[in-house]
């Protein structure tokens, strides 16, 4: 084939491509409800850094690939509304910062609590409010009835979350007051530290409630609540910092998600209607 | 460009101040690694003769702990001793914490152990087998000439020349094994790579942290290759000049980084 016939073709197909490009994000325009930012649009997806073992917020549907749970919903609806697709990328969650700062994702729907700490890396728009709760083996074999109770008992929690800081904070405590610690075991994954419990591995689970209620409704013969929820925490989308204006979409898409019931009827859904943010 | 700078005063820190849950971590590796390889190379001899036994029932069992073991994933056998058994048959193979006399040892760390240790003796097997293979049949039939029982004449002839042909093979084992047990941190078990996860969970510091633990698995297997040359000089103490002294071991371990400072040229 001469020359300048590839060069033809090339410039064709290259045209072809512009003209349903500007076709695509033409309709998308019309359809957002939520203008998102144009390198989103020009994307035509929202990629999220998800660490997929944490029920019920994100996990794999039994027997399949597929993500499902209550941030899966709640990211696909915040792409629907700025009309593009979600993305989710299974992301271990103590690389998870890391993950969106080297710019792998847009941003982290993880039930990633909104801390001080974590303020510094990223910007939070909040979206529930959960506290914590440990959990126990069915008829509390080890006699677990609430945070004063853990002294010199085993806790499994997962790696790089709030609530192992949380149980690291307490162990500071009771060595002040002359009493055993808790004995903190650190699982990479969170359904391993939940498996730990189960095989009698530790005295108790510790991690956020909605993931506690999911164990619990998923495995009636062998999970229990000890005690009450602890230490309400709001939950964030994260984003990067020099993102501003994707921080702004997102905040008015949560927004609009509360005021036209959707929200409302995800959380429903997963039996997690008590987390949802308090909004006049 | 890099997206940050790297912070060394970290890296530097936990290279020349490591603190006393670092030490703990260091400790786990090196003992679940020594024992684990330990139990692995009797568990490969025992294999190994097994496979030369001439009982077929002992000579199949010896192919099928192989053919499990060599093949499945060491994760899923850590698993498997430590939580499966519990799911599946509902008892306990492995105690929370293991006591003898005054010594305390972490159930978790041991389930490692073990699965390590089953694991790495059908590798071994391989090696020790082919170490066997590699004396001439006659040292066999020389030592029976002399009135020596098979048992014997393998314990004084056969595996003491086998042995030279083995460690170096085995020597790649337990530097594998010192990365490898790494793996334990699956089953809640904080050796030296779990305590990196945990401390980056908390800073957000990946390339600090895990520069740092790679230093010290460094130091470890440099330390295990001067080891190694030691003994490999004692079994050719009667063949001097062939297996390299300590010196030259240390020099050819570091070789890279000397012609890499004269920019190549020797």
């Amino acid at each position: 084939m001469p020359r300048s016939r590839v060069a033809q073709l090339v410039a064709v197909i290259a045209g072809a491509i512009l003209v349903a490009g500007l076709a695509g994000s033409a309709s998308a325009r019309t359809r957002a409800r939520v203008q998102p930012p144009t390198e989103i649009q020009r994307a035509g997806k929202i990629v999220y850094c998800s660490d997929i073992t944490y029920p019920p917020e994100e996990f794999y549907a039994k027997g399949s690939t597929k993500p499902a749970g209550s941030d899966i919903d709640i990211g696909t609806q915040i792409a629907k509304l700025m009309a593009v697709k979600a993305q989710f990328d299974n992301t271990g969650f103590d690389g998870i910062i890391p993950a969106l700062l080297s710019h792998k994702c847009n941003a982290i729907i993880s039930g990633m609590n909104d801390t001080a700490k974590r303020r510094r890396q990223v910007g939070f728009v909040d979206y529930l409010r959960v506290g914590q709760s440990l959990m126990v083996r069915k008829g509390n074999p080890s006699h677990v009835s609430g945070l004063a109770s853990l002294s010199g008992r085993s806790v499994s929690v997962e790696l790089g979350t709030t609530n192992a800081g949380f149980l690291e904070k307490e162990n500071a405590k009771l060595t002040g007051q002359g009493k055993q610690t808790i004995k903190i075991v650190t699982y990479p994954k969170d359904t391993d530290a939940a498996t730990a419990l189960k095989t009698g591995r530790v005295d108790a689970y510790f991690g956020d409630s909605p993931v506690v209620a999911w164990y619990i409704q998923q495995d009636r013969s062998s999970f229990a609540f000890a005690g009450q929820p602890i230490n309400p925490i709001p939950v964030g989308i994260a984003v990067r910092k020099d993102d501003a204006q994707f921080h702004a979409a997102l905040h008015k898409a949560v927004r609009l998600m509360y005021r036209d019931g959707s929200m409302k009827r995800i959380l429903a859904k997963w039996h997690m209607s008590a987390f949802a943010l308090k909004t006049k | 460009m890099p997206l940050a700078a790297v912070a060394w005063h970290v890296v530097w820190q936990r290279i020349v101040h490591p603190d006393h849950a670092f030490a703990l971590a260091l400790w786990r590796t090196i003992y679940m690694s020594v024992t684990a390889q330990f139990f692995g190379v009797v568990l490969g001899l025992v294999a190994a003769l097994m496979r030369m036994s001439r009982l077929r029932i002992l000579r199949l069992l010896s192919g099928a702990y192989v053919l499990v073991f060599r093949g499945t994933p060491v994760i899923v056998q850590i698993f498997f001793v430590y939580f499966g058994v519990n799911l599946l048959f509902g008892f306990t193979l492995i105690p929370n914490t293991v006591s003898a006399g005054p010594i305390s040892l972490d159930g978790a760390a041991l389930a490692g152990i073990v699965a390590l240790a089953v694991n790495e003796g059908a590798y071994m097997r391989e090696i020790i087998r082919a170490g066997i293979d590699a004396i001439d049949k006659g040292q066999m039939e020389a030592a029976k000439s002399l009135g020596m029982t098979y048992r014997l004449a393998m314990r004084r002839i056969v595996l003491p020349q086998a042995a030279r042909v083995i460690v170096p093979p085995l020597g790649n084992e337990f530097n594998n094994m010192l990365k490898t047990s790494s793996l334990v941190f699956f089953i809640g078990v904080t050796e030296l790579f779990g305590d990196a996860e945990i401390r980056n969970s908390t800073a957000f510091q990946p390339v600090e942290y895990f520069t740092a633990v790679a230093f010290w698995y460094l130091v470890l297997t440099t330390v295990w290759s001067l080891i190694q040359a030691q003994i490999e000089r004692a079994l050719a103490r009667d063949e001097r000049g062939e297996a390299p002294s300590f010196r030259e071991r240390v020099f050819q371990a570091w070789a890279p980084v000397a012609a890499w400072r004269t920019g190549g040229a020797r």
